[in-house]
């Protein structure tokens, strides 16, 4: 077996880290990372007041995010250096900028699964990213929703904790989510791909 | 991983070092092929019957009783592995009082996978071209026990049919399979293929025994006798190889070994799969979604006479719309080239200067369009410029970009609805593309290898480049090199050839060419003739040694995996200072080609035509394109020169290598480092470098290269 290595992962780890906050005015990241820059970094146009904080603990990395695109059920965030997450009704389904980006997901399931109140039952859900040689691969998952929910006291409100396992026939992950009393998403913590791992976001609250 | 130590011998492996992980790492932790002291896969100086990952590039460094070889193996394929190895053989010459350069090339050939029941096989053929020094064919049967322990077993010929040999058992077929003729290599490069699988026979076999993560343990049994090194190189005791191998790296160890009861070996092996890239999809800054909002269509740019203000937009919509436009294609790295509003359709010519996959490219523009083109205007007819030269229109539907942005599979899905197809009709340039002036300047590196003297030398300096493109296609630039340190002036052989010396005097080049070299000024018109034509035409100094006329004709239509093309030169040599003085030689030189992407990667060229030293013959070419642009690919050219004639080597052969700044850096840029590596260098076969070749740019901006990247469409 080769053993993994992490040496390379630094650069985007450096970059990641040096990611600041949406509004406060910092410096540009690709400055600091010795990024070449054949692609302009172009300022976020933001559509809305809204925020949304994200964390990658796999590679240190942390960023709030404004919204800049909201169009059928998805809304792009995007980064002050150029990174974009798309998010379905709270569910991820597309990142760019991060290396190993998620390409597109199908997340019908998984938005039925939230919007439901039972666990147990086991839907598809299928992933896609690009390999060494941009080639499309897509990975197929099948998940679940864990039995029981968890309620939590977030202060001004319960939210309703839910697990959710999914695996496919060479990995598996568990995404949570903490939905507000309206199944409006709070927080979650998401998968994203076998180098960045897992995502955290929360709403900043206004 | 010590660096130091790799990269005394060759420039095109530093990439190695970057090696990364898989990008999924496989649970598999069965015992994996490593690379011998001959650098193809085996145990220490014996084969086994299994292979490298697809792909994988490997470099070793082996040395032992001042035996030194230096192999870089290619897994061409996911069975067959090619090798070309530089080795130094002291006192192998003259009773042991000189030393040997040889260089050598070898194959091997996995024919049957291990099964639960039965153990890999492979056949392998070494040094079947050269003087024959390690000439020698094999059979190899490898058999894994459990997850760590491997057992091979094989028969020899040749070199490996030395030790305790017998009578060649195909001798029951022919009797002629007993005796191994004599080489008759006069200047090598001949495959010497009456030789294989004759002569006298013998068994060989080992176990490596993967103890740890780390650390492998391997014994041998050898049925190589070294009849050339022992006694004068050393002094063979036993056949017992015994040798420990450590992981240093993903794909880098380093292996100590007590070979032939006398001696101590080390070798340092390290590899790099270009399929892999370390960076995974690349870290550029993310695409402009398609639309902010379902109804940003109203605010989109107004176009026509007037140009209108809309309500609540500050002085920015008051610019040019194809000002803004282009602007918003540069930020996106792209670069406008021309566009026309019809009533329902945009007619969008674009450059691309950045991305590696212009796939990519298209989509960002298509992105930009959906943005900021006003709402009427349901397709976007985008066509790919290159110098001046429109190469392929794509038909995309707006309501596609909307429908598909965050659709699952909506790569194929804009794929399959993209018409794609060779540009109709000229180039509409906006005001302001032409005249253009660009410059850049950058480092270079300039390696020579294989002087006995010193096997490996180079140049490093800065090179300065210029272009004016007055109008489109017509393209006046030039290239200027700097030395600033480096020891190519070190080279003292001369050239012994006794044809017109065209390249054999290449070190003079070096020499004199150390200040203000100037190795390229043209000018250079590209036209395209016809909807599947391209032609160009350049005069200057086309390359460092030659200048003159170059003229070039290719057909290359868009849907099709075969082109042909012609070329005619007059050129005449250049002074050895390259500045802008000319020599007393002078040849019309130029080919015939045919070109065939055969698909999975591999492409076949074949030139046929007059070379520089005034000989007629074929060039061909294979090699192995990754999505990701890397490039590994061999040559050979075939002319009436005789082979006494050309000299050593007999005729001119080598491996090109590719590597794509991309892959190393994570980001799109256009740019890499190419090399070619040449036995020797000499004047039979040799072809004039003339640049701006057309099938290298026309090919990426066609349908099946399109197809092939658009896995980055959205990206």
């Amino acid at each position: 077996m080769i053993p993994r290595t992490s040496f390379l992962v630094r650069p985007i780890l450096v970059l990641a880290l040096v990611v600041m906050t949406l509004l406060s005015s910092c410096e540009r990241v690709s400055q600091l990372t010795g990024l070449t820059g054949t692609v302009p970094v172009s300022e976020p146009q933001v559509i809305g007041p809204e925020l949304l904080r994200v964390s990658i603990p796999e590679i240190g990395a942390q960023a709030t995010l404004g919204p800049v695109a909201r169009r059928d059920d998805v809304t792009v965030w995007q980064t002050l250096d150029g990174i974009t997450l798309s998010l379905r009704e709270g569910a991820l389904i597309a990142t760019r900028g991060l290396g190993d980006d998620l390409m597109s997901a199908d997340v019908t399931g998984r938005i039925e699964m939230l919007r439901g109140d039972g666990g147990g039952q086991f839907y598809p859900h299928i992933r896609s990213y690009l390999d060494g040689e941009d080639r499309t691969v897509f990975r197929s998952y099948q998940c679940r929703r864990a039995e029981q929910d968890e309620m939590v006291d977030d202060g001004d409100s319960v939210l309703r904790r839910i697990e959710e396992l999914c695996i496919s026939p060479s990995d598996r992950f568990t995404n949570v989510y903490w939905l507000a009393p309206g199944g409006t998403m709070i927080r979650s913590r998401q998968w994203i791909s076998p180098e960045i791992q897992y995502m955290e976001t929360s709403r900043v609250p206004r | 991983m010590d660096a130091g130590a790799i990269t005394r011998f060759s420039t095109t492996i530093l990439a190695a070092l970057c090696a990364g992980s898989p990008l999924w790492a496989e649970d598999d932790t069965r015992i994996d092929t490593r690379y011998n002291s001959y650098g193809y896969p085996g145990m220490i100086d014996m084969p086994v019957a299994t292979s490298r990952p697809d792909g994988e590039l490997g470099f070793t460094i082996s040395d032992f009783a001042g035996q030194t070889r230096n192999t870089l193996t290619f897994q061409m394929l996911s069975r067959l592995s090619g090798s070309f190895r530089y080795s130094v053989l002291d006192n192998a010459l003259s009773r042991g009082t000189r030393t040997l350069y040889d260089r050598s090339f070898s194959l091997h050939y996995r024919i049957a996978d291990e099964t639960e029941r039965r153990p890999a096989i492979a056949i392998g053929l070494n040094d079947f071209l050269g003087t024959g020094i390690y000439s020698s064919e094999y059979i190899a049967a490898t058999k894994t026990l459990g997850n760590s322990v491997r057992l091979t077993a094989g028969i020899g010929w040749g070199r490996l049919g030395g030790a305790n040999s017998f009578t060649n058992p195909l001798g029951i077929l022919d009797d002629r399979f007993k005796t191994r003729p004599s080489r008759d290599f006069a200047e090598g490069g001949e495959v010497e293929a009456e030789q294989f699988f004759r002569g006298d026979a013998a068994f060989f076999g080992g176990i490596e025994w993967q103890a740890t993560d780390k650390l492998r343990l391997t014994a041998e049994y050898s049925s190589d006798e070294y009849s050339r090194e022992d006694p004068f190189a050393f002094q063979r005791d036993m056949q017992l190889n015994l040798g420990a191998s450590y992981s240093i790296g993903p794909l880098t160890d380093l292996s100590l070994r007590y070979l032939y009861g006398s001696e101590i070996g080390l070798q340092l092996t390290t590899a790099v799969n270009p399929a892999i890239r370390p960076n995974q999809g690349g870290r550029e800054a993310a695409p402009p979604p398609v639309l902010a909002r379902a109804s940003q269509d109203g605010a989109a740019l107004s176009w026509g006479g007037n140009v209108t203000v809309n309500v609540g937009e500050s002085a920015e919509a008051q610019t040019d719309p194809r000002t803004r436009l282009a602007d918003a294609l540069e930020a996106q790295g792209l670069r406008l080239h021309g566009v026309t509003l019809s009533e329902r359709h945009a007619q969008v010519e674009i450059e691309n200067p950045t991305y590696n996959q212009t796939a990519q490219a298209v989509g960002r523009t298509a992105r930009v369009l959906s943005r900021l083109l006003p709402p009427q205007i349901d397709r976007f007819d985008i066509t790919l410029v290159n110098a001046g030269m429109p190469v392929t229109e794509l038909r995309i539907r707006r309501a596609d970009m909307k429908a598909l942005e965050h659709d699952l599979d909506g790569s194929w899905k804009s794929f399959t609805r993209t018409r794609i197809a060779s540009a109709s009709g000229p180039v509409r340039p906006t005001p302001g593309r032409y005249p253009d002036f660009t410059w850049n300047i950058g480092p270079y590196i300039s390696p020579s290898y294989f002087d006995p003297d010193d096997p490996i030398r180079a140049d490093f300096g800065v090179q300065l480049g210029a272009s004016y493109t007055p109008a489109p296609g017509f393209e006046i630039s030039g290239i200027v090199r700097q030395k600033v340190f480096g020891n190519l002036d070190e080279a003292t052989r001369g050239s012994n050839s006794i044809l017109p010396r065209v390249r054999s005097e290449f070190s003079i080049y070096d020499r004199e060419g150390e200040n203000a070299a100037l190795m390229q000024l043209t000018a250079a018109q590209y036209f395209k003739p016809g909807r599947d034509l391209y032609g160009r035409v350049t005069v200057g100094y086309l390359e460092r040694m030659f200048g003159g006329l170059s003229s070039e004709l290719l057909w290359k239509p868009n849907d099709s995996p075969f082109a042909l093309g012609v070329e005619a030169n007059y050129v005449k040599q250049r002074d050895f200072d390259q500045r802008f003085g000319f020599r007393d030689y002078e040849v019309a030189t130029g080919h015939a080609s045919a070109y065939w992407d055969m698909g999975n990667g591999f492409h076949a060229q074949v030139d046929a035509g007059r070379y520089l030293a005034g000989d007629w013959g074929a060039t061909f070419a294979l090699d192995r394109e990754f999505g990701n642009g890397w490039k590994v690919g061999a040559f050979a050219t075939l002319t009436d020169v005789p082979f006494d004639d050309f000299g050593e080597g007999s005729f001119d052969k080598g491996i090109r290598i590719t590597i794509p700044f991309s892959w190393l850096i994570g980001e799109p840029d256009k740019r890499g480092y190419s090399t070619t590596i040449r036995p020797l260098t000499r004047d039979g076969g040799a072809r004039l470098d003339a640049p701006g070749r057309l099938y290298d740019r026309v090919r990426p901006l066609q349908k099946p290269a399109l197809k092939d990247g658009w896995g980055r469409f959205w990206r």
